[in-house]
C-alpha cells in the first residue's frame, strides 16, 4: 500500500489534535463516503446522516489510526460500520432487503435504468455487497477493499470474485442483463 | 458483459442513488465543528491525553465481570421467586376500545383517486401500487414499516386509518396515516416517503396531530416537487371536526403546522401551483349562487373564496381539482345537479383562468351526449372527457383540440364501469382508462391505454404481481 509523505505529515497533524489537519483530510474523502453510503443504503437522506456520523467518529478515533495506514480506507470502514448500524435501526430509514426478485419490464424512464442491479445488490449479503460496491462502483484497489472491510487481500479477492458470480446470476435470474 | 461494461452498469444502477450534494463538505464542517464546541475543550483535552495500554483491556475485563455477576444474582433472584412481573414485549397498539381497525376499504369514495400515470409505462394506484408496464402488471411497493405498526394479528393485507396516498412522478411518492396512543385513536401522523419508485422508504417524524379525532381520520397530501409539500388532517369525535394544514419544507421528514381550519366535514383536497398559490378542490356539496373555489397566496396560511361564473338554474355542484398547464393557465370542472321532482340531472362545466387563479371564465357549454365521469387535461389546448349516458351504455370518449371550444367523439371503451372511473393522458396522443378497486392495495378493476389520442383502446389486464 502506498502511504503518501504529505498524507502522513498529515494523519500525524490530525492526531495530535489539529483540526484543520483533520479537515484537510477528510473532505476529499466525503464525495467517496457518500456514494459508498448511497450504495449500501439506497437513501441518500440516510446515507448523509451516516457520512455526517462517520465523519465525527472518525474525529474521536483518529488517534487510534494505525501508524502507516491510509486514511482512506479507514474513513470508508467507518462509514460502512455505520451504514450498517444505520440498517439495523429500521425505525427511523426503512430498507427493504428481504423483497421478493421479480422481473419487472423494462422500462422507459431513464432513472429506472440499472432497476435490476439494484434489486439484486440489494438482496445480497451486506459483505459481499460491500465489496462490490468498493470495488465495481468506487475503484478501490484490491488493498484497500482488504483494509475496508476488515479482512485479508486474498480474502478479499475471493470475496469479490464470489460475489459478482452471484451478482451476475440473481441478475440473469432477474431478467437483467449479467 | 466485459468489465468496463459492468463497471459502466454500476454506475447507471448506483448514480441515481447519489444525487449530487456540493453542501456535503460544508455540512460535515459545520456539524463537526458544532459537536466539538459542545463536547467542549475538556473533553476534547482527554481526548488526546495517551492512555495507558493496560487501561481498556482492564475496564473490560471489570465490565465483564461485573455482567456475569448480575446474570448470576439475576438468575438465583428469579428461580427463588417465580412472581417477578415479566413485561409483554408491545407490538402495534390498537388504542382505545371503539378505534377504527386496519382494513382493505379505500377512503376514495370520500375523495379523489391518488392514482396516477407518470409516463406512459410508469404509474401508481392507492395502496402504493406501482405499474412499469402501462398498467399490466401492479406491483406493491408499500413500506415494511407500516406493517410493523399494525397491532398484532393485524391482516397483513390490511391498510392503517386514514390511510392516504400521493405520487408525485415516477419515483417520488409518501404514504400518511394516523397511528393510535393507549388514550387516543389518532395521536399522532406518520408519514412515508420514497425516492426511489418504492425501492426504500424514509418515515417522518412523528406529526402531532392536535386533534381529539375518535371517530374518523381523513388526511390529504400534496407534494409540488420532491421537497415542498402539504398535509391536511381531518378529525371528527368528541369535537367539532376541524381541518389541520401542515407543510414540509424537506421531503415530508419534518411537518410544521400552519393552519386550523373551519371546514367543516367536507372533503376537500389541496392543489398547489407553487409555493405561495394553493387551491382547495374536490370540495363536495358546495351550495350557493354560484360556486366558489377556497384559494391560498401565501402557502397556506390564510385562504380565500373566489367566485367562479354563476351557473343557472343549478341548485348544488361540486367543484373539482383545478389542473394548472403552468403558474398561470389552468381549468376546472364543475359538476351541477337539478333536481325535478325525485330525480336530478347532471351538467358539466368548464371554467379557465390565465392569471394563476384570480379570475375565472366559462368555456363554451360541452356538447356532449350524457354527463361527464372523468377529465384528462394535457395541455391548454387539449382535453379528454369520459362519457356515459348513464343508461347502461358503454363509456366514450370526446376530446378537444382547441381549449373546449369544439368536442369530437374519439373512441368507446369496451366495458361498463361500476365504479368512478378516472381518464388520464400523459400527452395528447397517450392516455389511461383507470376503474379503481374500491379496496386499497388492489389492482385496479379495469385498464385501458390509448396510443392513438382516444380513438382506439387496448384492455391491459391489470392484475397483482
Amino acid at each position: 500500500m502506498v502511504v503518501h509523505p504529505a498524507s502522513l505529515a498529515l494523519v500525524q497533524a490530525a492526531k495530535q489534535g489539529d483540526e484543520s489537519a483533520f479537515e484537510l483530510l477528510l473532505e476529499p474523502l466525503l464525495g467517496q463516503g457518500y456514494r459508498l453510503a448511497c450504495a449500501m443504503l439506497h437513501d441518500h437522506h440516510a446515507a448523509e446522516d451516516a457520512v455526517q456520523e462517520a465523519a465525527f467518529k472518525a474525529w474521536l478515533k483518529v488517534s487510534q489510526l494505525r501508524e502507516g495506514s491510509e486514511m482512506r480506507p479507514w474513513f470508508l470502514g467507518i462509514v460502512a460500520n455505520q451504514c450498517r448500524s444505520a440498517r439495523r435501526s429500521r425505525w427511523w430509514s426503512v430498507v427493504r432487503t428481504n423483497e421478493p426478485e421479480q422481473a419487472r419490464a423494462p422500462a422507459e424512464d431513464a432513472v429506472l435504468e440499472g432497476v435490476e442491479l439494484r434489486r439484486a445488490l440489494r438482496s445480497m449479503d451486506p459483505a459481499k455487497r460491500l465489496v462490490l460496491v468498493l470495488h465495481w462502483y468506487l475503484d478501490l484497489p484490491l488493498e484497500e477493499i482488504a483494509a475496508v472491510a476488515g479482512t485479508t487481500v486474498h480474502a478479499a479477492e475471493s470475496r469479490l470474485l464470489r460475489a459478482t458470480q452471484e451478482l451476475k446470476r440473481r441478475m440473469e435470474v432477474s431478467g437483467g442483463q449479467p | 458483459m466485459d468489465n468496463l461494461s459492468f463497471r459502466a452498469e454500476f454506475h447507471r444502477a448506483l448514480d441515481p442513488l447519489a444525487p449530487p450534494a456540493p453542501w456535503l463538505a460544508a455540512a460535515v464542517r459545520e456539524e463537526q465543528q458544532r459537536r466539538r464546541r459542545k463536547m467542549g475543550p475538556v473533553a476534547r483535552g482527554a481526548r488526546r491525553l495517551a492512555q495507558p495500554s493496560w487501561l481498556l483491556p482492564a475496564v473490560a475485563a471489570l465490565l465483564a465481570l461485573a455482567i456475569i455477576l448480575a446474570i448470576v444474582v439475576g438468575a438465583r433472584v428469579l428461580l427463588l421467586n417465580q412472581t417477578v412481573p415479566v413485561k409483554p414485549p408491545q407490538h402495534g397498539l390498537a388504542g382505545p376500545a371503539g378505534c377504527p381497525g386496519w382494513g382493505k376499504n379505500s377512503q376514495r369514495g370520500q375523495g379523489p383517486a391518488s392514482d396516477r400515470m407518470t409516463s406512459r409505462s410508469v404509474g401508481w394506484v392507492n395502496g402504493a401500487l406501482r405499474t412499469t408496464d402501462g398498467g399490466a402488471n401492479w406491483q406493491q411497493e408499500e413500506p415494511d414499516a407500516m406493517l410493523s405498526d399494525a397491532p398484532r394479528g393485524t391482516d397483513p393485507a390490511a391498510y392503517p386509518p386514514g390511510y392516504v396516498d400521493y405520487f408525485l412522478d415516477s419515483n417520488h411518492a409518501w404514504l400518511a396515516y394516523g397511528y393510535p396512543s393507549t388514550g387516543s385513536c389518532f395521536d399522532h401522523v406518520t408519514v412515508v416517503s420514497t425516492s426511489d419508485g418504492g425501492q426504500s422508504w424514509r418515515r417522518s417524524h412523528p406529526v402531532n396531530a392536535a386533534i381529539q379525532a375518535d371517530s374518523f381520520l381523513g388526511l390529504q397530501l400534496f407534494f409540488i416537487d420532491p421537497q415542498h409539500g402539504w398535509l391536511m388532517v381531518l378529525g371528527s369525535g368528541r369535537l367539532a371536526p376541524d381541518w389541520f394544514v401542515y407543510t414540509t419544507f424537506n421531503g415530508g421528514i419534518d411537518w410544521q403546522l400552519l393552519q386550523q381550519m373551519p371546514l367543516g366535514s367536507s372533503w376537500c383536497s389541496l392543489e398547489f401551483i407553487s409555493l405561495e398559490v394553493g387551491f382547495l378542490g374536490g370540495c363536495q356539496n358546495s351550495s350557493g349562487p354560484s360556486p366558489e373555489l377556497t384559494v391560498t397566496r401565501d402557502g397556506g396560511r390564510t385562504w380565500n373564496a373566489v367566485s367562479l361564473p354563476a351557473l343557472a338554474g343549478s341548485q348544488q355542484f361540486t367543484v373539482l381539482n383545478p389542473v394548472f398547464f403552468n403558474k398561470d393557465q389552468g381549468v376546472i370542472h364543475i359538476s351541477t345537479q337539478v333536481f325535478h321532482d325525485n330525480t336530478s340531472t347532471q351538467s358539466d362545466f368548464l371554467d379557465a383562468t390565465d392569471d394563476g387563479g384570480q379570475t375565472w371564465r366559462a368555456l363554451p357549454a360541452l356538447s356532449i351526449p350524457g354527463y361527464a365521469q372523468s377529465f384528462g387535461f394535457t395541455d391548454p389546448s387539449h382535453f379528454f372527457v369520459l362519457v356515459t349516458d348513464g343508461k347502461g351504455s358503454n363509456s366514450s370518449v370526446y376530446r378537444t383540440a382547441d381549449g373546449g371550444r369544439t368536442w369530437s367523439s374519439g373512441g368507446v371503451l369496451p366495458a361498463l364501469f361500476q365504479n368512478y372511473p378516472a381518464i388520464m393522458f400523459v400527452d395528447a396522443q397517450h392516455g389511461f382508462v383507470d376503474e379503481p378497486s374500491q379496496q386499497i392495495g388492489a389492482s385496479p378493476v379495469a385498464f385501458y391505454q390509448t396510443n392513438d389520442g382516444g380513438r382506439t383502446w387496448k384492455d391491459m389486464h391489470p392484475h397483482l404481481s
